[in-house]
């Protein structure tokens, strides 16, 4: 034998699971349901954030931000009368009775429309500062027009309560959310807002009502992950055993593989639900891959046992020599694949992390449940002789001569192939809008997408610009900085508008200098500033106070600049812009950004490097065992090309057709190598395993085709439907990951196939020349 | 016969009793009447406060003031009062001028600001906005006018803040659509009809805000003053208390101090 120093380890364990088989049927099964007795502590995490982890640098800075001033948990209604115009009496009072009910929903700590703007206005000798509409009750067509006038003028209500054309308003709804519970509390908010939300469609038939915000799109975070659950667990489920089916034409075995892939992803999703972590968008698809990786093992054992039954009728032979034959390439296959996901564990995000684990505890069941149960219930169950080759295996001798055959230009063909491919990679740009993670298919995708068509951005800068000393943000000249900041901003393309207090303060000017415009502009005197601010939070309405515009000790103002429409690279750059213009005009208030769109921005950045040291661990490791397997340094050697090429050709054609990708890319790789290893290790082995035999390169190319080709493609068949099915989630980065593994995996084949027998007959050739020369 | 005897006297009973019971809503009424009846007759007082907010995790900013009220005897005007700001630095001398009216007119409101050395009459419809960023909004520091509230007796219990008294509480629900809350929860004690907690519920009916008044003093041998209020809200964490030093009263203090043009001399 050819394997470990425990060559005799597999026949060994194929003697005792066939003498003790009901024992390890029944602790097959104990053991899966101890584990699956964890899963009903699982529920879904409903927070974007879950993708940075604690210590995460900008995540750190935004909480920072947020104690500050005040954290954005908000839930906005975007109204958008049929009438196209939000300045008509009966539209006005519509929103005036949303402000007022959306009061009542729970935890609210401040709402902010069009109606309760805080208008202020010098009146003869009187300084008024009142909501916009003052009695919502009773709106003349006067007190609409004066409304539409009056929004239109202000820089503070355009793009931010008001659209362009004046179509479309929204009310903002700011949170106090307790936090003990958010898996409770943002369903909750959100069950009551979609009572008002009805409520409101059937008093104004006439007006739309969209939802967007953090809210909701923290909700969206439980509702799509509970989507994909019931969604792609059957057709994962169907998928697979029609494959199993057709490729090994066993009802039977198709029966035994869906209870060994129920059994692993059960203990799999038991194990996450042990350890007391939540479930999240990232991890649900977890206990579907472990569906995927287990079939792959279970169908080795399964169609060997095919192959072994042309041959003797006797069952416990079709075991034993499942088990020795397999045992060893199973066992590597698996510890790879294990490999490959713990690697993951060096990803910044945790759900990766999670998911890692998770699919690391479903492989390793996988092997245990393949090496003991199933044969174990094989050689019990009344499984069918059959006769008949497989078609596939018929097939198989026509692909290994079609290789050797052709095998130079062969190599000439798929080195090319793969150059052009890889080139690819240099197209694809990192995209992580967290805001269009949801497919189009989801409502709140569909308000969002509309809101930013419509309305305003939605990806916003944050920027707490400190004026370094206590109360310094009534000194003017900082107020001038800030202004002048302020201005820059909204000189941007890209930025829909600016929120920050200058606004208010120069407006206050003005209205206490009867109205005068030539007094729109930041105060003469930091007394004069102070008071201004004095006087308007003495004046403001039920509710409203600039805590979220100033902070504490009123050192710092905030300036928020909503994006509009960008990438995520474009995202940056605009901050890059708003860098360097604190280099040029005013250094000492440079200010880093920060904002959940920030952290969002830049997380797979900062996850490619972490997880390139976890992939390049992951590698050693899996090199490592199989050197330890092939014993032979060239052939492991060697085994890096079929291993690491296939992803990078999957990036590269994703490169060339889709081009932005979401933080799924960090993971891919580590991801796909323990699974596509498999594949040539198969391969190695059989090789390796002829040419020691004293078989010439290509007799033993043939005989590695005919050993494993079957399985190998079966295989690959199985990953690719499983993973396709997985790609149809609606999240986006379970989407990338999934598509791009997909394609991995098929690429693997390819090589293995392709690529990699007229190499080994190259190499192997050109070293018998050299010796007999 | 028997029965007949029976029957008449319970419905005698009924009857009676319906004549001498008072119904919750008006023993409400008449223990918060009774109350601010007590007031009546200081003419007027000056007195120091000192506010000190504190958010969630302790950090402190102070508010200091001179607050000057006039007695006004007309039962249809509220009184005068005039708050002259001496801490933050920056607003120092920064003075509100209110003369109080009955609901639904809102209060006549006049601010002087030593920086432009002008007075501005200021709108003041948002009764129910922060006062100076504090937890306190104008509604709470105002005195209850009986025709603003529907008073409900609930019951008599030990006061919450005080144990050793017993209180009488009393539900308060705004007549005004736009008051910030749905209801206050009154304690007052039963011997000295004093307000001694106030628990605010928001519009939606959650319990927000608590006040608790504490180290009531009596002066003139009348009128009791709390020394302390201490406002907490249970939602946010955040909290403001008041303390009032130097209480005086009957200070010889004219109408015509709270007149708007004197704005900018009493601010000094």
């Amino acid at each position: 034998m050819y394997l470990f120093k425990m060559s005799n380890f597999f026949p060994k364990l194929a003697e005792l699971v066939i003498k003790r088989r009901i024992f390890f049927i029944l602790i097959g099964f104990v053991i899966a349901f101890v584990l699956m007795a964890g899963a009903p502590n699982i529920k879904f995490d409903t927070d974007a954030r879950v993708f940075f982890d604690e210590n995460n640098p900008d995540r750190i800075a935004l909480e920072n931000f947020e104690g500050e001033y005040s954290k954005d948990d908000n839930l906005a209604f975007v109204i958008s009368p049929k009438n196209g115009d939000i300045f008509t009496p009966k539209n006005l009072n519509a929103v005036g009775i949303l402000t007022e009910k959306a009061w009542l929903l729970p935890y609210v700590r401040t709402v902010y429309s069009l109606t309760n703007y805080q208008n202020s206005y010098a009146d003869g000798d009187s300084l008024i500062v009142e909501d916009l509409i003052t009695d919502i009750e009773n709106i003349s067509e006067e007190d609409a027009n004066y409304a539409e006038e009056v929004a239109n003028s202000r820089i503070e209500l355009k793009n931010a309560f008001i659209n362009s054309d004046n179509s479309i308003s929204q009310v903002n709804i700011l949170f106090r959310l307790p936090g003990k519970d958010a898996i409770i509390e943002i369903p909750y908010v959100m069950n009551e807002a979609e009572i008002l939300k009805k409520e409101f469609e059937s008093q104004f038939p006439e007006i739309e009502l969209r939802m967007v915000g953090f809210v909701p799109l923290n909700n969206q975070y439980s509702v799509s992950g509970q989507d994909d659950t019931a969604k792609l667990t059957p057709m994962m489920i169907l998928v697979t055993l029609i494959a199993v089916a057709i490729i090994l034409r066993t009802i039977f075995g198709v029966g035994l593989i869906f209870i060994i892939i129920v059994l692993c992803a059960g203990s799999s999703v038991g194990a996450l639900g042990w350890s007391g972590t939540n479930i999240n968008n990232a991890t649900v698809v977890a206990p579907l891959m472990v569906m995927t990786l287990a079939v792959a093992s279970a169908v080795h054992i399964l169609s060997s046992v095919r192959q072994t039954m042309t041959i003797t009728p006797d069952r416990n032979e079709w075991v034993r020599r499942a088990i020795v034959d397999h045992g060893p390439a199973i066992t590597v296959a698996c510890l790879t694949t294990a490999i490959g996901f713990l690697s993951l564990n060096f990803s910044i995000s945790p759900p990766f992390r999670q998911l890692g684990n998770i699919v690391f505890v479903g492989v390793i069941a996988a092997l245990f449940y393949t090496l003991t149960m199933l044969p174990a219930l094989i050689s019990l169950l009344p499984l069918k002789k059959q006769n008949q080759k497989a078609t596939m295996d018929k097939s198989m001798s026509f692909l290994a001569e079609f290789v050797i055959r052709r095998k130079n230009s062969l190599l000439a063909f798929t080195a090319a192939l793969i150059a052009i491919l890889v080139f690819g990679i240099s197209k694809i740009s990192l995209e992580d809008d967290f805001l269009r993670y949801f497919g189009p298919e989801y409502e709140l995708r569909q308000s969002i997408d509309y809101y930013e068509d419509n309305f305003a951005g939605l990806n916003a800068l944050e920027y707490s610009v400190n004026s370094g000393k206590e109360n310094g943000v009534n000194d003017p000249e900082y107020l001038m900085k800030v202004e002048s900041l302020v201005n820059f901003l909204r000189s941007q393309p890209n930025i829909s508008s600016v929120r920050s207090y200058t606004d208010v303060v120069k407006r206050l000017n003005q209205n206490f200098n009867e109205d005068d415009e030539s007094f729109y502009k930041v105060p003469n005197s930091e007394l004069e500033a102070a008071q201004y601010l004095f006087l308007y939070e003495l004046s403001l309405g039920y509710g409203l106070d600039l805590t979220d515009q100033i902070n504490v000790d009123k050192s710092a103002l905030r300036v928020t600049a909503n994006v509009s429409k960008t990438t995520t690279k474009g995202f940056l750059e605009l901050d890059k812009k708003v860098q360097s213009w604190f280099d040029e005009n005013a250094p000492e208030l440079s200010t880093k950004s920060t904002g959940t769109s920030q952290v969002f921005s830049k997380i797979s950045s900062r996850d490619v490097p972490a997880m390139l040291k976890g992939t390049g661990l992951a590698l050693i490791g899996i090199s490592f065992i199989i050197l330890l397997v092939i014993r032979n340094v060239k052939y492991g050697l060697m085994s890096l090309i079929p291993n690491l090429l296939p992803a990078a050709m999957a990036f590269g054609l994703w490169g060339y057709f889709t081009g932005s990708v979401t933080l799924a890319v960090s993971i891919v790789v580590a991801m796909t190598l323990g699974i596509v290893v498999d594949d040539s290790v198969h391969f190695m082995l059989k090789y390796a395993k002829a040419r020691k035999e004293g078989k010439s390169p290509e007799d033993s190319v043939r005989q590695a085709f005919e050993k494993v080709g079957m399985a190998l493609t079966t295989t690959t068949i199985g990953l690719f439907l499983g993973f396709c099915v997985l790609a149809q989630s609606g999240f986006a980065v379970n989407k990338d990951m999934a598509q791009l593994t997909a394609i991995t995996v098929v690429f693997a084949l390819v090589v293995d196939y392709l690529l990699l027998p007229p190499v080994l007959i190259w190499i192997d050739n050109f070293k018998l020349k050299r010796k007999t020369t | 016969m028997k029965i007949f005897i029976i029957t008449l006297t319970s419905i005698l009973t009924l009857f009676c009793s319906q004549i001498f019971a008072q119904s919750a809503e008006e023993k409400g009424l008449e223990i918060i009447e009774k109350s601010i009846a007590l007031d009546n007759g200081f003419v007027d007082s000056t007195v120091v406060g000192k506010m000190i907010l504190k958010d969630k995790s302790g950090n402190e900013s102070v508010r200091s003031f001179k607050n000057f009220i006039f007695e006004e005897l007309d039962e249809t005007l509220g009184d005068k009062s005039i708050i002259v700001f001496t801490e933050p630095r920056d607003v120092k001398g920064t003075s509100l001028l209110t003369h109080a009216n009955i609901e639904p007119k809102d209060d006549d409101q006049w601010l002087y600001l030593p920086a432009l050395k002008r007075v501005k009459r200021i709108s003041s419809s948002n009764r129910t906005g922060k006062f100076v960023s504090s937890e306190f909004s104008y509604e709470d520091l105002s005195t209850d006018e009986p025709e603003d509230y529907n008073f409900l007796w609930l019951e008599d219990i030990n006061c919450p803040a005080d144990p050793s008294l017993q209180c009488h509480v009393i539900e308060a629900t705004p007549k005004n659509k736009k008051s910030g809350y749905s209801k206050r929860v009154i304690y007052i004690d039963v011997s000295e009809l004093r307000y001694q907690t106030v628990k605010f519920h928001n519009r939606r009916g959650d319990l927000e805000k608590e006040l608790n008044f504490k180290s009531y003093q009596k002066y003139l041998d009348k009128f009791w003053r709390a020394d302390l209020l201490e406002m907490k809200n249970l939602q946010t964490g955040k909290s403001t208390n008041i303390t009032w030093e130097n209480y005086e009263f009957q200070t010889n203090l004219s109408i015509n101090d709270f007149n708007p043009e004197k704005l900018a001399k009493m601010a000094r």
